[in-house]
């Protein structure tokens, strides 16, 4: 069987394309002359604006402001005539495992204020809140290596791993687990008077919903998820624990982690 | 605007831009750190606790420390800190710091002023300077230890200054000047980081030395093999890091080392060329008292006479000595014998706090000399220190009772003369007689002037020896009802030596004050003042200088200098004398620069060259020999002796002891027996009691006992025992118990499998506790060459507290 003879569909694009150009060229001249008769731009706009000035050029910019797609339905015709450009409308990804929204702020603050019961200072090493194997680091990291979580019970995860001498930095709060005999020796020598400074507030972001930054040291916290993933307090727990490259989104603070060495010494 | 406001403006500025010029030329007086957004100013400093050095950013707000960190770029502790590190900052801020003088009247502790305080302390030094004496501390700072040793030495021509360092690395002292002719390590903690092999001796590193000893353990989460030995008298925190951990007898560390020297030469494992080029052999002077350095020069011995003497230290009996199994110290005799391992040894005080304390030292440098581990990164023997500057202000500056500043002696016609001339005295103003050491001073003070007590003033600044001089009945306890004694403390809390103390001075720590500091590894560190002491509290250094003056003042000879000038004559950068004994003027001008520039001069006659001030203020520290180059930059020296890093080692020398005490460049090894201990355990005091430190606690306390983080996790002291021995006496875990020895008793809280483990017939205690007082029942025996007290071997008993109280009284304290 011989191919189909192809002229007659030769003879047909030749013309559409005849048609097509005229239309396009002679529409584009006109469209030039069309805006530069109706647009006169009286003043620049300028590419970044102060927040405070972002809605007050919006209303009183001379530029007429241009008719979204989505609103010219006139111009639409047939099976899409109708279609309506709704982000909500569209397809949802399957694969949302943890729905999460973020803490309340009841939530970070009784976070914040329970971590801050267990150091002196932000930034301090907190103690341990439970009785410790006195003579080994070997039973710390049974649980707190991997981290676990029982019920509300919440072992967190090194947060260093690289140091492995737990007890160096860390000690228990409520004594060497020896039973007193003599409850006067437990009493402090006296008291301390010492205020350290406290948890830093939240990140900064530069428009409300863009990933806020690190708003402490980095340093001895490099396992983000230690804190903040699903082992983590509730109110510091992210909301999207099913990502695991935290620094892709959130930076840290150079002066915060040493880095700036310029004046780190004078 | 006008014209001629503008002009105005403009000169406005232009003045200003030329004062803060000025400003920025000169050494600050003290910090200039700007706070952040937060309002937090951070300046750096070196902790305030042990001799490691770590190196700390100290967070100030309004006034008050705020928050510590860890200095990421530190050399000494790279970012990292110990938990006493982390909570520095609170030991400021105890509820009951001193904050006026007060002086003892009827009984009591009064307010007074510091005018009557100055006034109180000269006269009792004009009315009798020979019976004065000064204690001191190696957690002063460079510059107050160096003031007071020139008030004692150079002012008043009196020798009876020792620091405390005395009681914890004067063995250290003896048996590197015994050995190389100079003190202080060769190598440094670079070493930590290249060894194969570390061998700590008698040292409990992951609680004493917390970050140099992870320093070493954190190689391994990097995939680095590094083999721990941990040779020790008790299993402790250290020993579970550790791939061999090797349980002597007390004592018994002198037959290891002998063990290991004697399989190298049996073996022939010991480094024939090393100990050709650079070593000879001494013992023990036959004559000790023909002068007063030759118990530190020796008796030349061959080498076939020192063969000779290691010929019975056979594994099989040091064994039988030690305790430790033939095969391990076999184990030690190859790995020393082999030349593809580099071995770093480190100890504390468990070699310096021993009657046989130099010999420990001279054994383990010897050990390695003859093995030719020594010179090469990785391949040293280095004593750690406890306290911040007892290098930088005891071992340096010499305020020990035998030393002059740059490690001169007393007893030196021509060191004297050196020192009169950079002070400036009239020739022969220099006491040549030693003063009294730590023990001899406390036991002249304590004894009755007319039974021979010839001290009857101690001035004691920045330490607690009401708790930690050994045998406290005997050497401390006993100065009460001696009426005409007089003891003055300088410190920031009340203490065990503040309960006796006559005058009681309330003193500036750590960031309220200027300061610079010495560590284990020979670095020279400084810090500026950040805050200001509470109340009426005065730096150390001032309280020198402002006795110093009212006695220049009232007419004292020896506060005068060759020229008639006052010894402390202070100017600042324009050659102005700015009267700093005046407290209001003090920081009118760096009081710490000015003296550390006079000091300087002294460090070039044992290569230990100190760099100018400005450089230690640009720095985290540095390690002296701090040479100066060609280009006119500052270099430290890591490795002494060893050409590739020392630049006052010969070209093609390679390695050169240039302070041999045999004039030769060569090192010294020493033969030293293995001789029981001052006290061993008998059939009536049948535990071997052993005192030391808590991760949590630093020395005796006084700081880290008032910081709620510490404290909670270790509130008292305990007394180690084996359950076994427990068991046997019917004693539980927790029970008060009594520990008697022949000096006293003490009760307190048993603790079994504890944090350490104690072999049988071994008792440990803790002696931080101001409440549970150790040293009211240690032995205080010294080392007869370093004059240092071992705290860690005496004979003990233990018991019930109900059988204890039914020992009749006569049987207890002995002694008193």
């Amino acid at each position: 069987m011989s191919p189909p003879d192809p002229k007659p569909y030769q003879n047909g694009a030749w013309l559409f394309g005849t048609i097509l150009l005229t239309a396009s060229v002679s529409g584009y001249f006109m469209g030039l002359r069309q805006t530069s008769s109706q647009i006169s731009m009286t003043r620049p706009v300028s590419l970044v604006t102060a927040d405070s000035e972002r809605g007050a050029v919006l209303e009183t910019n001379s530029v007429p402001v241009a008719v979204s797609y989505a609103g010219q339905d006139w111009l639409r015709d047939g099976a899409n005539g109708h279609w309506e450009n709704h982000l909500a409308n569209l397809a949802q990804p399957s694969s949302n495992p943890v729905a999460l929204t973020n803490a309340t702020e009841t939530e970070r603050a009784l976070a914040l204020a329970g971590r801050a019961a267990r150091r002196a200072f932000d930034g301090a090493p907190p103690v341990v809140p439970h009785p410790i194997a006195q003579d080994s680091s070997a039973a710390c990291l049974a649980c707190h290596g991997p981290g676990l979580a029982v019920k509300d019970r919440i072992a967190s995860r090194i947060s260093h791993a690289r140091y492995s001498s737990c007890t160096q930095c860390h000690v228990p709060s409520g004594g060497t687990g020896l039973p007193a005999s003599e409850p006067a020796l437990l009493e402090p020598v006296a008291a301390n008077q010492f205020a350290g400074v406290t948890p830093p507030m939240k990140g900064t972001r530069a428009w409300p919903l863009a990933p806020p930054t690190i708003p402490h040291s980095t340093l001895m916290r490099g396992d983000c998820l230690s804190c903040h993933g699903p082992g983590g307090l509730s109110g510091l727990r992210t909301p999207h624990p099913d990502r695991q490259s935290c620094v892709q989104c959130h930076v840290s603070d150079a002066e915060l982690d040493q880095h700036v060495f310029s004046s780190a010494v004078r | 605007m006008q014209r001629r406001e503008f002009l105005k403006l403009s000169a406005l500025a232009t003045a200003s831009a030329v004062a803060a010029t000025r400003a920025g030329a000169a050494t600050p007086v003290t910090s200039t750190a700007t706070a952040g957004m937060d309002g937090i100013a951070w300046d750096k400093a070196p902790c305030r606790f042990c001799g490691t050095g770590c190196h700390v950013r100290v967070g100030v707000k309004d006034d008050r420390v705020v928050a510590i960190q860890g200095d990421q770029l530190a050399d000494v502790n790279k970012g990292l800190l110990c938990v006493k590190g982390y909570h520095v900052g609170l030991a400021l801020y105890g509820r009951d710091r001193l904050t006026t003088p007060l002086l003892r009247r009827n009984g009591k502790l009064e307010p007074i002023s510091w005018d009557e305080a100055i006034e109180t302390i000269s006269r009792r030094v004009m009315a009798a300077p020979e019976r004065f004496a000064i204690y001191g501390s190696g957690q002063w700072t460079i510059p107050e230890g160096y003031a007071a040793n020139k008030f004692m030495k150079g002012g008043l021509s009196n020798n009876h200054i020792d620091p405390n360092a005395r009681l914890c690395m004067a063995s250290a002292v003896t048996g590197y000047l015994s050995t190389y002719g100079v003190d202080e390590p060769a190598g440094c903690y670079d070493d930590l980081d290249k060894c194969d092999v570390l061998i700590m001796w008698g040292n409990n590193m992951a609680e004493m030395h917390p970050v140099l000893f992870s320093r070493v353990i954190d190689r391994r989460s990097h995939g680095e093999k590094v083999m721990i030995i941990d040779i020790g008298t008790r299993r402790t925190r250290t020993t579970e890091f550790s791939d061999h951990y090797l349980e002597f007898k007390p004592q018994s560390d002198l037959a290891i080392m002998n063990g290991i020297a004697h399989l190298l030469i049996k073996n022939g494992t010991y480094d024939a060329t090393f100990v050709e080029r650079f070593c000879n052999f001494r013992k023990a002077p036959g004559d000790p008292a023909a002068s007063p350095v030759a118990p530190l020069l020796g008796d030349a011995m061959t080498f076939d006479e020192y063969r000779a003497a290691l010929d019975p230290y056979t594994p099989e009996y040091v064994e039988q000595i030690s305790g430790v199994h033939a095969s391990k110290i076999r184990l030690l005799g190859d790995l020393f014998g082999r030349r593809d391992v580099r071995i770093t040894s480190v100890w504390c005080m468990g070699f310096n706090q021993h009657t046989r304390g130099t010999n420990a030292n001279r054994l383990c440098h010897g050990i390695h000399l003859l093995s030719g581990h020594f010179g090469k990164p990785g391949d040293a023997p280095t004593s750690l220190t406890g306290q911040p500057s007892a290098c930088g202000t005891a071992r340096e500056v010499g305020t020990l009772c035998h030393l002059l500043p740059g490690g001169r002696l007393v007893a030196n016609p021509e060191h004297r003369r050196e020192s009169e001339r950079f002070w400036n005295l009239p020739d022969g103003r220099i006491n040549p007689k030693m003063g009294h050491h730590t023990v001899a001073m406390w036991e002249k003070f304590c004894t009755p002037t007319e039974k021979g007590g010839d001290i009857g003033t101690i001035w004691v600044q920045v330490t607690n020896p009401g708790q930690s001089l050994p045998n406290l009945h005997k050497l401390f306890k006993a100065k009460k009802g001696l009426e005409d004694k007089f003891l003055i403390v300088s410190d920031v809390y009340p203490t065990a030596t503040t309960e006796l103390a006559d005058l009681v001075l309330p003193s500036s720590m750590w960031v309220e004050k200027n300061g610079m500091f010495g560590n284990s590894e020979r670095r020279t560190q400084q810090w500026f003042k950040m805050v200001n002491p509470p109340g009426e509290a005065r730096d150390d250094c001032w309280q020198i200088i402002a006795v110093a003056r009212r006695l220049f003042e009232s007419g004292h000879p020896g506060l005068k200098d060759r020229d008639g000038n006052f010894l402390f004559t202070i100017r600042n950068d324009t050659g102005t004398e700015v009267p700093v004994w005046d407290w209001e003027r003090y920081y009118d001008v760096n009081v710490d620069k000015v003296l550390f520039e006079e000091y300087r001069a002294f460090s070039r006659s044992k290569h230990k060259d100190l760099a100018p001030y400005d450089e230690y203020v640009k720095a985290r520290g540095l390690r002296w020999p701090v040479v100066q180059q060609a280009n006119g930059s500052w270099r430290e020296t890591k490795f002494r002796f060893s050409e590739f890093d020392d630049s006052y080692v010969k070209k093609g020398a390679e390695i050169q002891f240039y302070h041999s005490t045999t004039k030769d460049n060569k090192a010294q090894i020493w033969f030293a027996p293995y001789e029981k201990a001052a006290e061993e355990p008998d059939a009536e005091y049948p535990f071997w009691l052993c005192t030391g430190r808590v991760l949590e606690h630093w020395h005796t306390g006084t700081m880290t006992m008032r910081i709620p983080q510490l404290h909670g996790a270790m509130p008292h002291a305990y007394v180690e025992m084996h359950p076994e021995d427990a068991a046997e006496r019917g004693l539980a875990n927790g029970e008060t118990i009594v520990v008697r020895t022949r000096r006293g008793e003490l009760k307190l809280p048993a603790w079994i499998n504890g944090r350490a483990q104690v072999p049988r017939g071994s008792l440990f205690i803790p002696f931080f506790d101001q409440r549970l007082l150790v040293n009211d029942i240690t032995l205080g025996e010294i080392d007869p060459i370093s004059k240092e007290p071992d705290y860690k071997k005496c004979a003990a008993t233990v018991g019930r507290v109900s059988v204890a109280e039914s020992f009749p009284a006569s049987s207890l304290q002995k002694s008193l």
